[in-house]
């Protein structure tokens, strides 16, 4: 027999061992820090009690529409070069989506729900919200769903994403959805308008969710306008929150069978 | 006396380090192992890598030659005598190489390398200037637009979507600075020196086709100059391990024509604008 085996093949599993270690390697963009329910910012936990019923016979509604006064602030492209997928979907960068504002100062994007008036339990929706990340940007924007209903996140993109909320009084989370088709569901537990949510492989990309404990809240559409339906009777407020000129709360009432309208203007800042 | 075994055995490990030799030096010829190279630097640099190459090369031909030579001459002959040696002996092995190597590399790497330090490092007036600011995991430009000013950058105004380089909109020379998320522009032919920041922790600023490679260090401004000498695209990665994103750390150089460049620059549009 001869000898050679041990020492002829030293160098060889070097060499493998160092081809080896050049691969492999863990994707990151996992992890993110949990965060107790009923932080500041937001009301911890779900209304308890029995399900409220509205009389269909007296309930209202609420409608109107948001405008923006002055000059628009100009509306920012970024490049989107560093990805490929997203760079063919937007050869001439990627709009803000900050500050959507019609012709006639319509303005869109706006979360208008019911801050004070409303108590009570309202049952969840069995369906839930669906996030979507299509063409390398959230859609929708700004959306609104219930405390405890579920979040629908879903990749269409043929790219990696990075889901990450940003959320005050709710548990962050921050997860990676690599291929298209991806879909995760999640929900938040604590009331909380709004929750800034972020992509970390794509900078510019953002959306905002407000978590609301009862129904009574609408987004603006490209009209500026909104309408919050079957609204029992009662004085309530009412706030309007845009994601770059800030908030603003009304007073009002709801007669029986009323339309109690409505209007915000949010000007520079 | 020489066993059999023992002979074989030096026999194959010497055709083995011979063998190796000859695969890496064929390799190195064979094989295209290096970018092609876009900058006017950049023929340096190489120049600079081939020089250590050969030095280092001829050593290490020579080393595995003298081994092998070795093996097959002493291998397999059992338990050699320790001859100690003399004080001048040990002096002349210690010093000689030292002294040889350092001739070899180090003068010969100031030779070649220190005009391309000076291409690299030396501020030009009439370069263009370019703001470099790289973050997890994203590569920014900035222009100074048409003031020519540069505009301050606060930290504390740091948005990732709406205002990812903190520009000071109350200051009149941000107005028109000009940001460019994950790409350079720059004209082919002409002088561009680089401002780099970083963010938050060490990037390295890396183009290899330009052979241009900086590091990005939080709290400083390091800086390189380019002078981009072929139209195209060429790929920035970072090269300094900067968290769990730094493997799609990318951007692009776009290096254009001074007459598409000039377009590229009149379709910006200022951040506050």
């Amino acid at each position: 027999m001869i000898r050679v085996s041990a020492l002829s093949t030293a160098p060889l599993l070097l060499v493998l061992a160092l081809l080896g270690s050049g691969c492999g390697g863990s994707d990151g963009a996992s992890g993110g820090g949990n965060k107790p329910a009923g932080g500041p910012g937001g009301d911890a936990g779900q209304p308890t009690g029995p399900d409220m019923k509205i009389d269909a016979g007296t309930a209202g509604s609420i409608s109107g529409a948001v405008k923006f006064e002055g000059t628009p602030p100009t509306e920012r492209v970024n490049s989107a070069e560093a990805d490929a997928y997203c760079h063919g979907k937007h050869p001439d960068g990627i709009k803000s989506e900050s500050s959507v504002i019609g012709a006639g100062g319509e303005l869109a994007n706006v979360f208008v729900w019911i801050k004070k008036g409303i108590t009570g339990k309202f049952p969840l929706p069995s369906e839930p919200v669906t996030l979507r990340q299509t063409g390398c940007r959230y859609e929708p924007h700004v959306l609104g769903l219930r405390n405890g209903q579920e979040l629908l996140i879903r990749n269409e993109d043929e790219t990696m994403h990075n889901v990450h909320s940003l959320p005050k009084a709710n548990e962050e989370f921050n997860f990676a959805q690599t291929k298209k088709g991806d879909e995760a569901k999640k929900k938040l537990s604590a009331q909380e308008v709004m929750v800034k949510f972020k992509c970390d492989a794509h900078g510019w990309m953002s959306a905002w969710v407000g978590v609301v404990n009862h129904p009574y809240f609408a987004v603006t559409g490209a009209d500026g306008k909104f309408e919050l339906k079957n609204v029992p009777p009662g004085e309530y407020e009412v706030e309007a929150w845009h994601e770059k000129f800030g908030k603003q709360q009304q007073a009002l009432k709801v007669e029986t069978k009323g339309d109690a309208k409505l209007s915000f203007t949010f000007k520079e800042n | 006396m020489r066993s059999q075994r023992g002979a074989v055995s030096a026999w194959l490990l010497s055709s083995l380090l011979i063998l190796a030799t000859i695969l890496t030096v064929g390799a190195f010829f064979v094989l295209k192992w290096r970018p092609e190279v876009a900058s006017e630097h950049g023929r340096g640099v190489d120049r600079m890598i081939t020089y250590i190459i050969f030095a280092a090369g001829f050593i290490f031909v020579v080393g595995h030659l003298v081994l092998s030579t070795f093996l097959v001459k002493f291998g397999g002959k059992g338990t050699a005598a320790y001859k100690p040696m003399t004080h001048k002996t040990e002096m002349l092995f210690t010093i000689g190489p030292v002294v040889f190597m350092v001739a070899v590399s180090e003068l010969g790497v100031l030779a070649i390398g220190g005009p391309v330090w000076n291409q690299v490092y030396t501020h030009k007036p009439d370069d263009l200037v370019v703001d470099i600011t790289a973050k997890q995991y994203e590569w920014i430009s900035r222009y100074p637009g048409k003031d020519g000013k540069f505009g301050r950058k606060r930290p504390d105004l740091f948005d990732d979507q709406e205002n990812p380089l903190g520009l000071d909109r109350k200051d009149p020379d941000a107005k028109d600075d000009i940001v460019v998320r994950g790409a350079v522009y720059l004209p082919v032919g002409k002088g561009a020196w680089f401002n780099i920041q970083s963010w938050d922790v060490l990037h390295s600023f890396n183009v290899p086709v330009l052979r241009a490679k900086q590091d990005a260090v939080p709290g400083l401004t390091t800086h390189t100059r380019i002078v981009p000498t072929a139209v195209g695209r060429y790929e920035i990665s970072c090269a300094e391990i900067c968290g769990p994103g730094h493997y799609r750390m990318r951007g692009f150089v776009n290096v254009k024509s001074e007459a598409d460049f000039a377009k590229w620059l009149k379709s910006q549009v200022g951040w506050f604008e």
